[in-house]
């Protein structure tokens, strides 16, 4: 139902934005009351989990979709510069996740993550 | 991007640590233990083991057969909130409660001929004999490589992208070596296979540079 075509689709600069265009094409028609697409970071593995939302934009409410149609929506999310980067290391993982959020009146929730690598400024 | 754990038909690292103490009943691992204790038995079980044997993970198990109140016990100064009287109760790091409030517990306990399941680190038995409860001890047994295949499989399992997808193969040789070096804790082995499972993710996946 949903994709994300990023900007930058490999790595993601701290400092920068993640970009991208939200794709939406529902399986039957539906009606969206509220949107958003947020970045977040978290961790996890072998120590205490911590995650925390880095920048959030409010699609609003995007009304009737239909299943015949494609939408798409523009949008850019900051990094901070002094967050953690993405790394993968053996006991800790910090996950940085688009996370997109459709609010469907009377129905379930649509939610779906897309992961992101965030990287150091001039790159690892 | 894809995360490099997909790239072996898994979710995540199946040996992470979850937040919630105890283990959903799926992951639970049945091993030799006393019965499921009984209410109203004038009974003090303690279950004995290190950090991280699977104290927690037991009580909470047998909890969720034969409800009663719980209480963990924390090094913090919530150790001094009273503990939970009932038919059965469940207090978990018992050894942490001042002498103070655990004495009155259990004389309470006895009036009520309760069934008091603790989890501890120090024998808290002498205690409760002597105010006469039926004292039995559990001391969690040591780990053997057999446990740790059949607590990695749940595991692997619970965590693959497709329903009998192997994700990741333990072998019986890694799993001796896990629990040679266990000593008797679950959560040495969860760290252990934690770094095994991301050694092979890394390995099977290209640099990010």
């Amino acid at each position: 139902m949903m994709e994300i075509e990023f900007i930058n689709a490999s790595n993601q600069v701290a400092g920068g934005a993640v970009a991208g265009q939200l794709i939406l094409q529902p399986k039957e028609d539906v009606r969206i009351q509220a949107s958003s697409v947020s970045l977040h970071w978290r961790t996890e593995g072998r120590g205490d989990t911590n995650e925390a939302e880095v920048s959030k934009v409010d699609l609003g409410a995007l009304g009737d979709l239909s299943s015949r149609d494609q939408r798409r929506f523009a949008f850019e999310l900051p990094i901070h510069p002094d967050g953690p980067i993405t790394y993968d290391g053996t006991l800790i993982r910090v996950i940085w996740e688009v996370r997109v959020h459709l609010d469907v009146p009377w129905g379930w929730d649509k939610k779906q993550v897309f992961p992101v690598r965030v990287v150091p400024r001039g790159g690892v | 991007m894809n995360d490099p754990y997909h790239a072996v038909g898994l979710h995540r690292n199946p040996f992470r640590i979850d937040p919630d103490p105890g283990v959903v009943e799926s992951l639970f691992l049945s091993r030799a233990s006393p019965k499921v204790p009984a209410p109203k038995g004038r009974r003090f079980l303690q279950v004995m083991g290190p950090r991280g044997a699977g104290k927690t993970t037991l009580l909470l198990h047998w909890r969720r057969t034969v409800s009663g109140p719980y209480r963990y016990v924390p090094p913090s100064l919530e150790r001094w909130l009273p503990l939970p009287i009932a038919p059965l109760v469940y207090w978990d790091e018992a050894d942490r409660v001042p002498a103070e409030l655990f004495y009155p517990a259990l004389a309470a306990s006895r009036l009520f001929e309760s069934t008091v399941v603790v989890g501890t680190h120090e024998d808290l038995g002498a205690a409760a004999a002597r105010f006469g409860f039926t004292v039995e001890t559990f001391e969690i047994p040591v780990i053997r490589p057999e446990e740790v295949m059949r607590w990695a499989e749940v595991r692997i399992r619970a965590d693959s992208m497709e329903p009998g997808s192997p994700g990741l193969v333990l072998e019986y040789e890694e799993a001796c070596r896990v629990a040679r070096d266990a000593d008797r804790s679950w959560r040495r082995v969860g760290g252990h296979l934690h770094r095994w499972a991301a050694g092979i993710v890394n390995r099977s996946t290209t640099s990010y540079t």
